[in-house]
């Protein structure tokens, strides 16, 4: 053992008492003022750690007092008990009414977000009836003759001045046709145009 | 935990909602779409005057040999315009009348086809009527599956574009009387 661990024994009063006398007749001055600092240091510590140390105290005693609070309601009988349980309830159901109006928040959103996505929707429309007849557009043949289209219907409507034969239907088959009306005086004439093989009908660069 | 739950759940139950009641209005099916005239429709009035109408079909032969166009085709506006003017030659190859009748009436064509002419039906004004007509292959095998036209007597439709002899064949369809 060293001698400033015989010296810090010596000054917590950890030693025996044949060991202190022994210390305590070896001492030198020097040691003895070092215990005599040492003495001083512990004294303004204690003295300055003094209200925390009251402070820890008091909070373990207002524990202390709070656990043997609740012993004594648990030892009440239960018609005792019945308001101090509904008032405990007060504290509870906080948490419960947060979480409730949370889910209502949500409801309230989806709801809206329902409404928002049912208006935004397209009112569905009766469908159009397909149409049976097409116009015949443009009186001149473009050079490649357009898809052949079975049952295609091409009809001059008599509103448009002089009223002239219509193609009701055609059905080109396999080979490519096309469809047009031809000024012919004061009326014009439908014409069937078909494309044939191998020598296709030619329509030269106008 | 719940709560959060039913917040993740609630949005996609009352997002169903709509959806469900749009079930009862589900986009129904389309209704078929309107059935063309059936050609095939009988004229039950059998007009008098029937028997007396006709198609005339003029053959002609159009090509660019430098011959202009056959008097005897006559006064003929079309064949001056495009896209029948790129050809500068038309020949009158026949002039054939077919009596026009619910029964098939068929005729040869130059080129080895066979056209065919029916009448569909006379419409209520005696003036208009729908007939139609098919060329079919020396073969069998059908060229011109079907053409239906509603025409007024003296009004004529054309079907040109058949391969002819270094040109092509314009056929003139003439109801008449």
């Amino acid at each position: 053992m060293t001698r400033s661990r015989e010296l810090m024994l010596l000054h917590d009063q950890e030693l025996s008492a044949e060991e202190a006398l022994d210390i305590e007749a070896s001492l030198s001055d020097e040691e003895r003022e070092l215990l005599a600092g040492l003495e001083q240091v512990g004294d303004f510590v204690r003295a300055a750690d003094q209200e925390k140390v009251d402070a820890f105290s008091g909070v373990a005693d207002s524990v202390m007092a709070a656990i043997e609070a609740d012993t004594a309601r648990a030892a009440e009988p239960p018609g005792l008990r019945m308001p101090k349980l509904e008032a405990a309830n007060d504290q509870v159901p906080v948490r419960a009414r947060r979480n409730s109006n949370v889910v209502w928040v949500g409801v309230g959103l989806a709801a809206a977000a329902a409404a928002a996505v049912w208006i935004s929707t397209p009112a569905r429309e009766p469908p159009a009836p397909l149409p049976v007849a097409a116009p015949v557009a443009t009186p001149v043949p473009s050079a490649t003759a357009p898809e052949p289209a079975p049952e295609l219907a091409a009809e001059a409507t008599e509103d448009d001045g002089a009223p002239a034969a219509s193609i009701e239907a055609v059905d080109f088959g396999n080979q490519p046709g096309s469809i047009f009306m031809v000024p012919a005086g004061e009326e014009t004439t439908p014409v069937v145009w078909l494309v044939d093989e191998p020598a296709a009908g030619r329509i030269e660069p106008l | 935990m719940r709560a959060r739950a039913l917040f993740l759940v609630a949005p996609l139950l009352l997002l169903s909602l709509p959806a469900a009641a749009g079930d009862d209005n589900a986009p129904q099916k389309a209704p078929a779409p309107a059935k063309p005239k059936d050609p095939k429709a009988k004229d039950d009035k059998k007009p008098a005057a029937e028997s007396e109408l006709a198609t005339e079909v003029i053959v002609l032969h159009a090509t660019n040999s430098g011959k202009g166009i056959d008097s005897r085709i006559g006064n003929m506006p079309e064949l001056k315009k495009p896209p029948f003017s790129s050809y500068d030659s038309y020949e009158l190859l026949s002039k054939t009348r077919l009596p026009l009748s619910k029964d098939d009436k068929t005729m040869n064509l130059p080129n080895g086809r066979v056209l065919k002419t029916k009448l569909l039906e006379v419409m209520p004004d005696k003036e208009h009527l729908r007939i139609s007509a098919s060329i079919n292959q020396p073969r069998g095998k059908t060229f011109l599956p079907l053409l239906e036209v509603k025409a007024k007597v003296g009004q004529s439709f054309i079907v040109a574009g058949q391969s002819y002899r270094r040109g092509i064949l314009v056929l003139v369809f003439r109801v008449v009387k």
